[in-house]
C-alpha cells in the first residue's frame, strides 16, 4: 500500500504548478484513454455446418443417454485467437486494475496463463474487448469445437449395457484413455503444435474454460429435447477431454476426485464472431 | 555449484559428510556376535522376489509347511521422484518403490533380509521391524553405508501386519521416513485368518496401500523447491516438517498413483484384504460406497475382528487390515477421511468393480430432475 506523506510546504511557483497540473492532466486522460490495443494473432474460422454435443446429462425416462447430436450452422464466421492468453497478456489487464492476479504457476510471460477461474477469464475478456474495441468473449462450447477441428476430443458415448454400473466403470476407463498421463509441467505457447485451422497448443495440458454450462434435460425416444435447464455454476472446460468446474476454481488439479478426472492445467483463449 | 553428491563422491569426502558423521552414533549400532549361535540348518529356506506396491507377492494364507527361513531382499535405492506435477522429492527407497514391497511370512517363520546401499547412494541406511524382537527391531544391527550390505534374521513370533522404516538415528529418523523410506511385512498365523466366531476367512484378492505424508519445501511463489540432491533438500524440508503440515499425502508414492489408468480392478463378489500402512502419522481408511467386512484396525491377528466399519483408524507408525467383499460393481473410491488429505492432497485411490448390478442393493428411483418449489417444499411426505 502506498502512503502520502506530509511534507513540508516548499517551495512553490504558479508556473511550476501550472505545468504539473497540464502534467497530471495528460497522465490521467492516456490512463483512461489508452492506445487501443491491436488485434491479437488470430485465425478466421469459416462459417457454416457444425456438428456437436452439448455437455451435460440427457436422459430418456432414468435412463442416461448420449447427448443428442446438434446440427447447427454458425451464421458468422469465428476469429479464434491463434494462442492462450499468456501470462504477459493478462498481467496487462491486472495492471490496469481489470483483472485479479492468477495464481503463482512459476512459469514466465510466454507461457499460458493458468490459475484463472472462469470468472478471471470472463474479467479479462471484458477488459480485453474494451481495450481492443471488438467483441472478444470466451468461446460456447460450438464455438470451441469449430476452433479445435480434428482436434476436439471424441465424444464418450453411453454404452449400450442396461447395467448402470458397466457404463460407469467404461466411462471410467474411457475419460483416463482420453485424459491420457498427466504433465505438470507448463510450456511456452505453441509447444504443443496447430491444428488443420493453425490453432496452437490443443490437445496439450492447458484445458480451456468456455462459457458453456452443465445442461440437464430430458429427451424422447428419438433424442428430441423435451426439457432442459442450465446450471451455470459449473462450466465445461476442453481439452483433452471435456470436463466440468465450478466457476471460482482456480487450480483443477488435485490428489482425486472421488470419481472423474481433473485437468492439469486450464487457462483460456477468446473468440468474436466476424459479423457484418 | 558444488553439490552435496559431487562432495561425497570427490576428495572432500570426510569434510563434507555431516550427517553421515552425525548418523553415525553409537546408539544405532551394536555387534551380537559373541552370543551362541542358532542352528536354523534343519530348517527349509525359500527364497522370495517381492514385487512393487499395490501388488503383493505370491504367498499362501494357510501355511501346508511347519516353519521356514524366508529369505528377501531389498536394494536401498535414493532417487529424485515427482510425487505431484511440479513437485518432486529426494526420495529414499527400500526396493525403489513408496512404500517399500510388501513380506509376507506365517508366525514361526524366519525372515532373512539381504539388505544392500547401493554405492550411488550417499546416505547410511538401516531397517527397523515392528515385526521384529530387541536390537531396535534389526535397526541396531543393520546400519549400511553406500556400498554395503547386511543380513539380518528375526523370528515372526507374531502374526499381524506391521511397519517396517528406516531408523539412522538422531533426526536422520522422520526425515528418512517422511523421504519415503517405511513398507510392511505381514505374518499370517500358520491357519490364516478368522473372522469374530473364529472361523476360517480367505481373501482372493490383496491390496497394499502405504501413505506416506510428505513435505516439500515452497519457493516464494508458491511453486514447489527443487534440490539437486537429499542434504541439499534437508534444511528447508525440516523446517516443514516441524510445522508438521504435510504438502502431499500420497497413496503409492504419488499423488494419483492407484487412479486411472492404475486405478485397482477387482470383481463383484472378490473378497479383497486391504492392508494399510502409516509409518508417521495418523489416518483413517474409508472405502466410499463400501465398508470393512472384518477389520483389524491395529492390524494384529490374535485379536478379534471388528465388523462391519465405516472408517478405521491406522495409527501413525502400524499398519492395519481390512477384509471386504465386493457386492456391488462399479467405481469405488478407497480415501484417507480426512478429506482436505483425500483430495487436496491426494490420498485416493479408486476400485474398478465389475459385474452386474444388483438394484436391490440400490436403485435410482427418480433421476435428479426439475421440482415445483411451490408444491414440494413443506413436504412430500405426510
Amino acid at each position: 500500500m502506498m502512503r502520502l506523506r506530509g511534507g513540508r510546504p516548499g517551495r512553490f511557483t504558479p508556473v511550476a504548478g501550472l505545468f504539473v497540473l497540464i502534467g497530471a492532466m495528460g497522465a490521467a486522460w492516456l490512463a483512461w484513454h489508452p492506445a487501443p490495443l491491436p488485434e491479437p494473432p488470430a485465425v478466421t474460422i469459416p462459417a457454416g455446418d457444425v456438428a456437436f454435443r452439448p455437455a451435460g446429462d440427457f436422459r430418456f425416462g432414468n435412463r442416461g443417454v448420449n447427448a443428442p447430436l446438434r446440427h447447427e450452422v454458425a451464421a458468422y464466421p469465428l476469429r479464434a485467437m491463434i494462442w492462450h492468453v499468456t501470462e504477459a497478456d493478462y498481467f496487462r489487464c491486472v495492471a490496469a486494475k481489470a483483472c485479479r492476479p492468477a495464481d503463482a504457476t512459476g512459469s514466465s510471460a510466454d507461457h499460458p496463463v493458468t490459475g484463472v477461474s472462469f470468472l478471471d477469464a470472463t474479467a479479462y475478456a471484458g477488459w480485453f474487448a474494451a481495450r481492443t474495441g471488438q467483441d472478444w468473449r470466451l468461446p460456447s462450447d460450438r464455438d470451441w469445437v469449430r476452433l479445435a477441428a480434428e482436434r476436439a476430443p471424441a465424444d464418450l458415448l453411453i454404452g449400450p449395457s442396461d447395467d448402470p454400473s458397466r457404463r460407469w466403470l467404461e466411462r471410467y476407463r474411457d475419460e483416463a484413455a482420453q485424459r491420457g498421463a498427466a504433465d505438470g509441467t507448463l510450456r511456452q505457447s505453441g509447444s504443443f503444435g496447430r491444428n488443420s485451422l493453425g490453432v496452437a497448443d490443443l490437445g496439450g495440458n492447458v484445458w480451456e474454460w468456455t462459457t458453456a454450462c452443465q445442461i440437464a434435460a430430458k429427451v424422447n425416444a428419438a433424442g428430441t429435447v423435451l426439457e432442459s435447464q442450465d446450471y451455470c455454476g459449473v462450466r465445461v472446460v476442453e481439452g483433452r477431454h471435456r470436463t466440468f468446474l465450478v466457476d471460482f476454481i482456480r487450480n483443477p488439479r488435485s490428489g482425486g476426485c472421488s470419481a472423474g478426472l481433473p485437468p492439469d492445467f486450464v487457462g483460456f483463449r477468446l473468440v468474436r464472431d466476424l459479423a457484418d | 555449484m558444488l553439490t552435496r553428491r559431487a562432495a561425497l563422491m570427490g576428495a572432500t569426502f570426510l569434510a563434507a559428510t555431516p550427517f553421515i558423521t552425525r548418523a553415525a552414533t553409537a546408539d544405532t549400532t551394536m555387534t551380537a556376535e559373541t552370543a551362541p549361535r542358532v542352528d536354523l540348518a534343519s530348517l527349509p529356506r525359500r527364497k522370495v522376489k517381492l514385487v512393487a506396491p499395490p501388488a503383493v507377492h505370491d504367498h499362501e494364507q494357510v501355511a501346508s509347511t511347519g516353519p521356514e527361513v524366508v529369505q528377501f531382499e531389498m536394494k536401498i535405492t535414493e532417487k529424485e521422484v515427482e510425487i505431484d506435477d511440479g513437485a518432486w522429492l529426494q526420495a529414499m527407497t527400500f526396493n525403489g518403490s513408496m512404500p517399500g514391497p510388501m513380506m509376507v511370512v506365517h508366525e514361526g517363520d524366519y525372515v532373512e533380509l539381504t539388505l544392500y546401499n547401493r554405492p550411488e547412494n550417499l546416505m547410511q541406511h538401516n531397517i527397523d521391524f515392528h515385526a521384529a524382537t530387541g536390537g531396535l527391531g534389526g535397526g541396531a544391527l543393520t546400519l549400511v553405508s553406500p556400498g554395503e550390505k547386511t543380513v539380518l534374521r528375526f523370528k515372526a513370533t507374531r502374526p499381524g501386519t506391521f511397519v517396517y522404516h528406516c531408523a539412522p538415528g538422531g533426526p536422520m529418523i522422520p526425515w528418512h521416513v517422511v523421504s519415503g523410506m517405511s513398507g510392511c511385512i505381514m505374518v499370517l498365523p500358520r491357519d490364516g485368518l478368522k473372522d469374530h466366531e473364529g472361523k476360517p476367512v480367505t481373501y482372493n484378492k490383496i491390496f497394499y496401500i502405504g501413505e506416506n505424508d510428505i513435505y516439500i519445501p515452497k519457493n516464494a511463489d508458491g511453486t514447489y523447491k527443487r534440490y539437486a540432491d537429499a542434504g541439499e533438500s534437508y534444511p528447508d524440508t525440516l523446517e516443514v516438517m516441524n510445522a508438521l503440515v504435510p504438502s502431499h499425502v500420497t497413496f503409492n508414492g504419488r499423488v494419483g498413483a492407484l487412479t486411472g489408468d492404475n486405478a485397482l480392478q477387482a470383481d463383484q463378489g472378490d473378497t479383497v484384504l486391504f492392508v494399510h500402512s502409516q509409518a508417521n502419522r495418523d489416518t483413517r481408511p474409508h472405502l466410499i460406497g463400501g465398508h470393512g467386512d472384518l477389520v483389524w484396525e491395529h492390524g494384529k491377528f490374535n485379536n478379534m475382528p471388528q465388523r462391519d466399519q465405516e472408517t478405521w483408524f491406522i495409527r501413525g507408525g502400524s499398519a492395519g487390515a481390512a477384509l471386504y467383499t465386493f457386492l456391488q460393481p462399479g467405481v469405488y473410491a478407497y480415501v484417507n477421511h480426512n478429506l482436505i488429505e483425500a483430495v487436496n492432497k491426494g490420498a485416493t485411490a479408486h476400485v474398478l468393480v465389475t459385474g452386474n448390478w444388483d438394484n436391490d442393493l440400490m436403485e435410482q428411483v427418480e433421476a435428479p430432475s426439475p421440482y415445483d418449489a411451490a408444491q414440494e417444499d413443506p413436504s412430500a411426505l405426510p
